[in-house]
């Protein structure tokens, strides 16, 4: 008789087995956004180019530390950084190592980008710029309004409580919690 | 005249303004759990922007009772729309969304209520019990000890996303470089400002974490969303109280559920998801009806929910005893509580043990009203999980902005943050833990200035003559090698047990 687990993945409902280990716990956690795929090889070399990046920024930068010691000296303010930074070499190089060499393809339990999303947080990130520079010329409670009512229609509300009640009250609202009751000065 | 600090404490949480504070925190917390997609560590984030404006105790008194609050939430969407709204209550989803199912939602929500209360009172028992020795233990720890137990803590939080330990490791060191911006923390010299004013004190912590955890989850929402049918939960909630004889079916499932979750919950990093998963499997075998586990088992749903709550304490044990976040979220308040001026680490219990006391006043009173506020509320919230997802992503952008900027009034701040949504989003997509990197930010300072101090004592001799330093790093090697092993040896066995393409056709002829 089965005694599993029944987990939801996307609308259905599947079974588990039985968990023998930790590893097992995790994948069920991982399998429980419902959006486990393949993903391609090279996207973990996107990784390994991050992490030498920033090491490499982090070795160029390194002779604008003073230096108080001789070469690694505990002392010295570049031992630590340098550690660091070649922990982050090793760490990318096994990335790519594992990525190309693994039998199987990597599993993401991303759902995939969509384009209307990949607009849609263009948009939205302009959005918050734009807000945050109107800080300090427009009043708080209507430029926070103001930019509630872009964003709802943006994601996807359509009807009057989305983009006329609903920013009006978080305006309101964000205007009572930050300058009323937090003092923050933010107007 | 001094009192008794312990006696000081508890009754400092009785300050109208604190209790006020607690209310407050423990719906905003119930929220954040009932919403599937907001976690407690975003939740908190969010909140330690704003919180730090006021007293410590207050400000301490909203992020925990978050926590606890988004412990009872989340079991909500789980039960009636088989989603967990936070990773903790992915075992309530196993017997929970069978129980509504069957017209028995109000039951699922009644003990699953009553076991998280238990759960949560049983890791503050856990804190109470093992919090003063621990940081006993922990105060004979010199630079090489403190350096390892750093290392213990961002290993176990590296192991704990097993399958992606390289890029753990990654953004473990990713974090720890963060802490190296600003102040050298032995000469003082200045490194990696770029000529940046605003980086001479080192990256800002919040800022970090509100992006990171808030800011980069609500863009990853956003990037994947596509228009389609929304799950509707399940309304129809039926009887609402547990009989006796199903209360006293249900002791022995909770006693697994706190002795699960007590222990798991001293593992730095391990959180309740895993904590519950495994009550629940140990409740089952446990069991005189195993048959009816992920059927709709109200002895598997209080098992799995008893034990996550309980891990709450033993994440808290090892935070304040030992400075080490026992999760993410904890990993986060750290991070609030050095704003504050707070240090957690073995010293708190000598020198504030007041502090500690009013952190378990809080977290009783806070179990006591929430499991109040679930048993009475739990209708009304029901209905918010029908709430359309843009509000709540405008309502979480917003706070990341707001809050962000209200720790310090500066705009720089909110760039920082936007730079390390953005940041967050790409470890998001490609795989990268965020956990690592603000545990790395946070305990950088900790782990670069105790080395040093260590080495320049003795060099690495010094590391690798102290018996308790070599057991953490044993440990730590340990935390990272164990879960490939057993996931290598586990392809291993199933390979050995798939018949080869030579024996399936040997048998298929023999047949």
């Amino acid at each position: 008789m089965s005694s599993g687990a029944n987990t939801r993945t996307g609308n259905d409902v599947q079974q588990h087995p039985p968990f023998e280990h930790q590893d097992d716990v995790t994948t069920l956690i991982t399998e429980h956004s419902g959006h486990t795929r393949p993903v391609p090889r090279f996207r973990d070399l996107v990784c390994t180019a991050a992490c030498l990046l920033i090491a490499g920024i982090v070795l160029l930068q390194m002779d604008a530390i003073t230096d108080r010691g001789s070469g690694l000296s505990a002392l010295n303010g570049r031992f630590w950084p340098t550690m660091l930074a070649t922990a982050l070499i090793v760490t990318g190089i096994a990335i790519a190592l594992v990525a190309l060499f693994k039998k199987t393809p990597a599993v993401s339990d991303q759902e995939p980008i969509s384009v209307p999303g990949m607009l849609r947080l263009t948009a939205a990130i302009i959005l918050l710029a734009a807000y945050v520079a109107s800080w300090g010329t427009i009043q708080f409670a209507l430029s926070t309004a103001v930019v509630t009512g872009v964003m709802t229609y943006l994601f996807g509300g359509r009807n009057l409580t989305s983009w006329l009640y609903f920013p009006i009250g978080l305006g309101i609202l964000f205007h009572l919690f930050f300058i009323v009751l937090l003092k923050v000065p933010i107007q | 005249m001094n009192g008794n600090p312990i006696t000081e404490g508890l009754l400092a949480v009785l300050d109208p303004t604190v209790l006020i504070w607690i209310v407050v925190g423990l719906l905003i917390g119930m929220l954040v759990g009932a919403f599937p997609g907001i976690t407690s560590t975003m939740g908190v984030a969010l909140a330690s922007g704003f919180t730090l404006t006021l007293e410590p105790l207050q400000g301490l008194a909203i992020l925990i009772t978050i926590y606890v609050g988004a412990t009872f939430g989340d079991r909500l969407p789980a039960i009636l729309l088989n989603t967990p709204g936070t990773p903790a209550s992915i075992s309530s989803t196993f017997d929970g969304y069978p129980l509504a199912k069957q017209g028995k939602a109000g039951l699922a929500l009644t003990t699953s209520a009553i076991g998280t209360a238990v759960g949560l009172l049983a890791g503050v028992a856990v804190l109470a019990v093992a919090g003063v020795p621990l940081a006993a233990f922990a105060l004979q720890f010199g630079p090489a000890e403190l350096f390892a137990l750093v290392v213990v803590g961002i290993t176990m939080m590296v192991g704990a996303s097993a399958g992606r330990l390289w890029k753990g490791l990654a953004a473990g060191a990713f974090g720890l470089l963060l802490a190296t911006v600003g102040r050298d923390p032995i000469t003082g010299d200045q490194r990696f400002t770029f000529g940046i004013n605003e980086l001479n004190g080192g990256i800002p912590f919040i800022p970090v974490i509100i992006g990171l955890f808030g800011l980069a989850e609500i863009m990853n929402q956003i990037i994947v969303h596509r228009k389609g049918p929304t799950a509707k939960p399940v309304t129809q909630l039926g009887e609402w109280w547990p009989s006796k004889p199903v209360m006293k079916r249900l002791r022995k499932p909770m006693a697994i559920g706190v002795a699960t979750g007590g222990v798991i919950g001293l593992i730095p990093a391990v959180g309740g998801d895993i904590a519950g998963i495994v009550a629940w499997e140990n409740a089952r075998k446990a069991s005189k009806h195993p048959e009816e586990f992920g059927k709709g088992s109200l002895e598997g749903l209080t098992a799995g929910d008893t034990s996550s709550a309980a891990t709450l304490g033993g994440s808290l044990t090892t935070t304040l005893a030992l400075g080490v976040p026992g999760d993410s979220v904890m990993a986060v308040m750290i991070g609030s509580m050095l704003v504050w001026g707070i240090t957690p680490g073995p010293a708190l219990f000598s020198e504030q043990p007041d502090l500690v006391a009013s952190i378990v006043g809080i977290m009783v009173i806070a179990s006591i009203v929430t499991l109040i506020l679930s048993l009475v509320r739990m209708r009304g919230v029901a209905k918010l999980l029908q709430l359309p997802k843009h509000y709540l992503w405008v309502i979480v952008l917003l706070f990341c902005l707001g809050g962000t900027y209200s720790v310090q009034s500066s705009i720089f701040d909110v760039i920082m943050m936007m730079v390390f949504g953005l940041i967050g989003l790409f470890m998001v997509r490609f795989g990268f833990p965020p956990g690592p990197a603000v545990l790395g930010l946070i305990l950088g300072p900790l782990a670069e200035s105790n080395l040093r101090r260590a080495l320049v004592i003795d060099g690495w001799a010094t590391v690798y003559t102290s018996p308790i330093a070599v057991i953490l790093l044993a440990v730590a090697v340990l935390a990272l090698t164990v879960p490939p092993v057993r996931g290598f040896m586990k392809t291993r066995r199933e390979l050995k047990a798939t018949p080869t393409v030579e024996e399936a056709v040997s048998e298929q002829t023999r047949v």
